[in-house]
């Protein structure tokens, strides 16, 4: 601050030369206060915990709604695709087991092969004869 | 020696929007800032008693505008504000009432300093007074701030709304101004 004074004011100081009568600020302040007139003042309401809350209610009631939503329509379409799939697996493992069945325990044996290949063989050349 | 209310501004501001509270906190808000604010108006205005009708402006239009405050800058920028914006509207009518321009400086002020009986400078502060007057409103405003009062740029910045810089600049100015008032006035 002193150095960016100039050379004049730093001679002069910084007493303006200016005074105030006795007792001037302690008079002025009270009769300030008392001389004030009647104002309104707006006071802040202080918020009560369910408005201060509500927000935060409000928005978890609304993505629970949404969830639930969400989750309705995705259960009814997975409940139907879901019939469908155990009904294949059901079929699929019916002819599966049927299979298994077949060759564990089914009465094919070798001979009953070769003689349903002999009969179909007799029967291709009784066909063959039969033609003229 | 007169006792000073402790002053907290945080739980002023809080009292001073309560209706109940209000008015005893503005009462402390007077008496921690009408010194302070008085000798920035008395640098503006250089009569005493026009110092004194400016005071009571401020802390009046503060008062009734108290609802309006909500906190958000300083107490004290704000009481500057309108103390200055105050003592710039009481000159401008009282060059209106002297029939001066309002483009004119404000030498008219301290005319008759030397006759104003709250005045006990000599002749050296006189002639300071005189040099200061001729200055352009801004400037005085900021000379008076920074040299007087030794306010930072950056709350003056605030109050007067300039950058910083500028008003650096103004300060400058004023500096030189003053100097060749006193060179071309010896």
């Amino acid at each position: 601050m002193k150095n960016e004074n100039s050379k004049i004011l730093e001679k002069l100081g910084k007493d303006p030369g200016f005074k105030v009568p006795e007792n001037f600020f302690n008079d002025f302040n009270a009769k300030m206060a008392a001389s004030l007139p009647e104002v309104k003042i707006t006071e802040e309401e202080t918020p009560t915990m369910w408005v201060r809350i509500r927000p935060f209610i409000y928005m978890a009631a609304m993505f629970a709604g949404v969830w639930l939503m969400m989750n309705i329509f995705s259960l009814g379409k997975s409940s139907a695709t879901g019939e469908q799939r155990a009904a294949n697996i059901s079929a699929g493992v019916t002819v599966e087991k049927n299979a298994e069945d077949l060759m564990d325990f089914g009465a094919v044996s070798d001979y009953d092969i070769m003689t349903y290949e002999d009969s179909v063989e007799m029967d291709e050349s009784a066909t063959t004869v039969a033609m003229p | 020696m007169a006792t000073r209310v402790k002053y907290d501004e945080s739980e002023i501001i809080e009292q001073l929007h309560k209706q109940d509270t209000c008015r005893t906190a503005f009462g402390k808000v007077i008496e921690h800032y009408s010194e302070q604010l008085y000798w920035q108006i008395r640098r503006m205005v250089i009569d005493h008693d026009d110092a004194n009708d400016v005071l009571q402006n401020t802390f009046i239009k503060a008062w009734t505008n108290i609802d309006n405050f909500r906190g958000d800058a300083k107490l004290s920028t704000w009481l500057y504000k309108i103390a200055i914006n105050e003592s710039i509207t009481f000159i401008n009518k009282k060059k209106v009432q002297n029939n001066i321009s309002l483009d004119d400086d404000d030498s008219f002020l301290v005319n008759n300093l030397e006759a104003d009986r709250y005045f006990d400078g000599d002749e050296a502060q006189a002639k300071l007074q005189r040099a200061i007057a001729t200055l352009p409103e801004k400037q005085r405003l900021v000379f008076n701030m920074r040299y007087y009062d030794e306010m930072k740029y950056e709350d003056m910045s605030e109050i007067l709304g300039t950058s910083v810089g500028a008003l650096k600049a103004s300060f400058h100015h004023a500096l030189k101004k003053i100097e060749t008032f006193f060179e071309n006035n010896d």
